[in-house]
């Protein structure tokens, strides 16, 4: 394909060698783009635009729609719900971001030494992250049950009172973060190892021979590698953690319609959910899920934008 | 690098004794999971709680595989799983590299747009969506849960990541001797990618086989049923057996370990002879 | 090297899923017992002796999915003669059965006829989805709606049309512990209420003795949701959660206000389990004495429970209140064949097929004639099946809300519910706030 991409170029004649080269290269670059554009305008753009119309709908899923402008925008700013949800979010996904990623690093580091039984460790953090949330969530409800559930029976045994995770609103956020971490803890940790395979043990080396010490070589060495893979995890944990749906719903939705006692577990997406699907509110629905993608947006967009400070490159 | 932070005797000891602990937290739950899953239904709620069953018993797993179309939910998760994985690589392979390493007019704007697509909650997507399956004659048909899945922006990011972490310098060389893009990507970088390769397979992997959402609402016939709905069924209509359910959680899991004890050895120590720590 | 031979077996794993993939997408669905939900409906025949009608509901476990199996197969043998062929197209019992049927709507690739429950009924109804069945059951002379209770008639009954026919009722009763009581020597609510001693008062005194936090034992327990909840307390203080038009909230007036303090007071004591189903599980396991619940409640009770149990009816307040919980089976507006979707529905609620799902003792029967009704009451344990029937007389009955939002308004009083029996806000907080916070769901 490239040569046939060569030869047009080729054939095209009378072009300086610097822009063939460079439009040799675009016409690679879309080759390989492709795939990926077809597919994601078809099964991603339209439905996406769909749901952009419908944000300023008053659609209730079904029957007639009428376009009623900024109405559902202005709705959300004014709905104390939505509020909640939004500062439930920004709690959840800050404690996750620092509980799911920093604990993920040392594991990693521990686990790429040579200790014996690394491997079964590796799996030991790993398999949270394999189990389906569907299986899970209800297991983590029979956990933290206060009546039955170990993980009071063991509060109990060490002399403490028992916790009401999942029937007291100040704790239903809390049981979300815990799960939430217990789940994503393993998935950092492998991206982690994978990333501290790139370090070269030559540096360490030459380190050692100028007499750094550990702390210094960790600071001056490993973590400088391991950026572009900080920043990843960074990134895709964040998003992730913004749109938070899974474990609140199937830990909280409650026959009331809550998620969690007083709607303490709620967060945006769950919200949306509920919104579109059991208050038949479509067009609202898609208007929180816009304010939701770009709040995500401009945090990611500033994330990039300050780790040309921080992210090292080769 | 390997050995470089432990030196001392009690550092190991103390790293040890954290690694256990935290493990144990970590694996808990399923050690709950499969106590449970050998009990009977009364046992799993006894105040005060008891971890081990009084009698073991493995009728439970007898009563799910009979109940359960465990057989035709397997083969249709290996499909779908299978054939989302190859996707996930190969697409991710080719736009990871082209936006890694490529300059052509609108990069940037398209990997921004790209990311985009994680953003959006797929809550708002699953009306439209439908339509299109409907579209297309898709609906109840396993090619609804393969094809819309078979890109992802997630897997380009993690790629792209990776391939600009590796030098420059190799792939100059190797234009300068008149190589194709397609040549440096398939003879230089492919055999490089590979551990990222077999991190993001096995997240496709994950991805595709725990998704639920959207297998239950796509796909009603029994025979064309995936293994997340076979659970979802199962908690729904055994809901007052909860000893069953943790059977069903069980089985449902081994799988993904499974692979995951695979793919592990290879995409992590795998590496050093790869090529990466080589540099 | 290990990594190698496990990357040729997954390789080959992948190669040989993409030829079976590939002959999978070259066969068209099969027919048979797992035809194609989704494709069959769209095209209408030119026949129309030929039709074929999908119809879906929600089965409450295993044991009531076979026999809607089975009612599937009746309806084919059946209908076969006029050229009628069902399917049954079950979807399953979680929070995703309202997505499911919803997404299917919109794209307008719904069932012919499906199942939802009573509450939800406007939503559907009010969006146009819905088929009005009135002119069907006038040119049919073969059926009676007077079959049918009046007063679930009448919520499926809007400006003279009627929108679907019930497919069960229930009524919400006092599921007890026969062994504990007799091991307190107290008596049992079936006991009190024969002897017309049976009310708020003596609920509360009943739940104090039977609770003991040393045995892990609580006296009562219920649902966290509006049936059991705020619903029933507030109604039998003889408040109603919205007013009588419903078009508005009645949850700040003075008696609902007096049913909540009452039931703050409950959790307060700790005399129930806090949480939504936990109380289940516990009372099955032994730890609750008394559980208000559904007929629904049946089937888990005879598997799990191992001592003796029955149930009675709910405790009086200031009137006499329980719940008449029931779910209709509607027709998609958008149904090919009306005529055919008519005679499916007729099978699914006839007394035959009742009384089948009665039999299984999940559900009691929409119908009054014997058939059902008989069917229902052998349906034992519990013995006293004769305290579901009974309460349907006075029962306040799950309503639509027509001119408002009911899963809005549900959610934000369940909320504020929430916060009260945790002691966050008084009763009175949350009576007024409930009002203010739905005003919105309301329209005008």
């Amino acid at each position: 394909m490239s040569k046939q991409a060569q030869a047009t170029v080729a054939s095209g004649s009378v072009r300086s060698r610097r822009s063939s080269k460079q439009l040799r290269e675009t016409l690679d670059a879309y080759s390989m783009l492709l795939p990926t554009i077809i597919g994601v305008a078809i099964f991603f753009a339209i439905p996406l635009g769909i749901s952009l119309y419908l944000s300023f709908t008053n659609a209730r899923l079904f029957g007639d729609t009428k376009i009623i402008g900024f109405e559902n925008y202005l709705k959300a700013l004014s709905d104390a719900t939505f509020w909640i949800a939004l500062r439930n979010t920004f709690v959840f996904s800050l404690f996750t971001l620092i509980l799911s990623t920093v604990p993920a690093l040392i594991v990693a580091i521990l686990l790429n030494e040579k200790i014996i039984g690394r491997s079964f460790f590796r799996v030991l953090f790993f398999i949270p992250v394999v189990a389906s949330v569907v299986g899970v969530s209800l297991l983590w409800r029979y956990l933290l049950n206060l009546d039955f559930g170990f993980v009071n029976y063991a509060i109990h045994l060490l002399g403490f009172e028992p916790i009401p995770w999942l029937t007291r609103p100040e704790w239903g956020l809390a049981s979300v973060i815990l799960i939430f971490t217990w789940k994503t803890v393993g998935y950092n940790m492998v991206i982690f190892l994978a990333g501290l395979q790139g370090v070269p043990r030559q540096l360490y080396e030459a380190a050692s021979l100028d007499g750094a010490s550990r702390w210094r070589q960790f600071l001056n060495i490993t973590l400088p590698i391991l950026s572009p893979t900080t920043f990843f995890v960074l990134v895709t944990t964040l998003i992730n953690c913004l749109q938070i749906f899974d474990v609140p719903v199937a830990l909280g939705l409650t026959r009331g319609n809550t998620v969690g006692p007083a709607d303490s577990m709620l967060t945006v997406v769950p919200l949306l959910y509920r919104e579109a699907f059991l208050n038949t509110r479509m067009g609202y629905a898609s208007a929180l899920a816009w304010i939701l993608f770009l709040i995500i947006m401009a945090i990611s967009f500033v994330q990039f934008r300050v780790s040309d400070r921080w992210v090292n490159y080769e | 690098m390997v050995g470089q932070v432990l030196q001392r005797p009690w550092e190991k000891a103390l790293a040890y004794l954290f690694l256990s602990f935290s493990g144990l937290i970590m694996v808990f739950p399923f050690i709950y999971m499969v106590a449970s899953s050998l009990k009977t239904s009364s046992e799993v709620v006894q105040v005060p709680p008891q971890l081990f069953p009084s009698v073991l018993q493995l009728g439970n797993y007898i009563e799910v595989v009979n109940i359960v179309p465990l057989g035709t939910q397997l083969v249709n998760t290996v499909i779908v799983t299978a054939l989302v994985v190859l996707g996930w690589v190969i697409t991710s392979v080719l736009a990871g590299y082209a936006f890694a390493r490529l300059e052509f007019p609108g990069r940037d704007l398209l990997f921004g747009a790209y990311l985009g697509t994680l953003m959006v909650p797929f809550a708002v997507l699953i009306v439209p969506m439908y339509r299109i399956m409907l579209l297309f004659g898709w609906v109840d048909q396993l090619t609804a849960l393969i094809v819309p899945w078979l890109f992802t922006a997630y897997g380009t990011f993690l790629l792209r990541q990776f391939f600009m972490s590796i030098p420059k310098d190799l792939e100059e060389a190797a234009l300068m001797d008149g190589a194709s893009r397609w040549g440096v990507l398939f003879r230089i970088f492919l055999p490089l990618a590979r551990p990222a390769m077999a991190t993001l397979a096995t997240f496709g992997f994950l991805y595709a086989w725990n998704s639920f959402l959207w297998p239950l609402i796509i796909i009603s016939s029994p025979s064309k049923k995936v293994i997340t709905q076979g659970l979802v069924d199962l908690q729904a209509l055994y809901a007052v057996r909860v000893d069953l359910i943790m059977a069903g959680s069980t089985l449902a899991i081994l799988p993904t370990l499974l692979i995951f004890l695979l793919a592990q050895r290879y995409f992590i120590e795998g590496i050093a002879t790869a090529g990466l720590a080589g540099r | 090297m290990y990594w190698k031979r496990s990357l040729t077996i997954f390789s080959l794993l992948m190669i040989i899923a993409t030829m079976l993939a590939a002959c999978g997408a070259s066969t068209t669905p099969q027919g048979g017992a797992a035809a194609p939900a989704a494709p069959a409906a769209t095209t209408a025949p030119a026949a129309p002796a030929a039709a074929t009608v999908r119809w879906r509901t929600r089965p409450g476990d295993a044991a009531e999915q076979k026999v809607y199996e089975e009612l599937n197969t009746l309806a084919n043998d059946q209908l076969k003669d006029k050229g009628i062929s069902v399917t049954y197209d079950p979807a399953p019992n979680n929070g995703d059965y309202f997505t499911k049927i919803q997404t299917e709507l919109a794209a307008g690739n719904a069932p012919d006829i499906f199942w939802i429950g009573g509450a939800n009924l406007a939503d559907f109804v009010n969006t146009g989805q819905i088929l009005d069945l009135k002119p069907l059951m006038d040119k049919d002379s073969s059926f009676k709606i007077g079959d049918f209770y009046d007063n679930v008639i009448g919520e499926l009954t809007r400006d003279g049309k009627i929108y679907g026919l019930p497919r069960d009722i229930s009524t919400m009763v006092v599921y007890y512990n026969e062994d504990m009581f007799k091991a307190a020597g107290l008596q049992t609510p079936k006991e009190l209420a024969a002897a017309g001693n049976w009310n708020l008062d003596t609920l509360l005194d009943t739940a104090k003795k039977l609770t003991d936090p040393a045995k892990q034992q609580y006296g009562l327990g219920f649902g966290n949701w509006w049936g059991p909840g705020w619903g029933y307390f507030v109604n039998v203080e003889g408040g109603s959660p919205l007013t009588p038009d419903r078009k508005g909230c009645g949850l700040n007036t003075p008696e609902a206000i007096a049913g909540a303090a009452y039931a703050q007071n409950l959790y307060n004591e700790k005399l129930l389990p806090a949480g939504d189903a936990d109380g289940e599980a516990l009372f099955s396991a032994g730890n609750v004495g008394m559980y208000f619940n559904g007929r629904w409640f049946a089937p888990g009770v005879r598997t799990n429970a191992k001592f003796n149990w029955d149930v009675a009816p709910m405790p009086k307040g200031k009137v006499e209140s329980t719940w008449l919980f029931w779910g209709p089976y509607l027709v998609n507006a958008k149904t090919a064949n009306p005529d055919a979707t008519w005679e499916v529905l007729k099978v699914l609620t006839s007394a035959e097929a009742t009384g089948k799902v009665a039999a299984l003792g999940t559900n009691v029967p929409p119908r009054k004639d014997a058939a059902a009704v008989n069917a229902f009451l052998g349906a034992t344990p519990p013995a006293n099946n004769q305290a579901y029937l009974d309460g349907i007389s006075y029962a306040a009955l799950e309503a639509p809300v027509w001119d408002g939002n009911w899963g809005d308004f549900s959610g934000k009083v369940q909320s504020l519910w929430d916060q009260m029996i945790a002691g966050q806000i008084t009763p009175e907080e949350f009576g007024n706030q409930a009002c203010e916070q739905t005003a919105d769901t309301f329209t005008k």
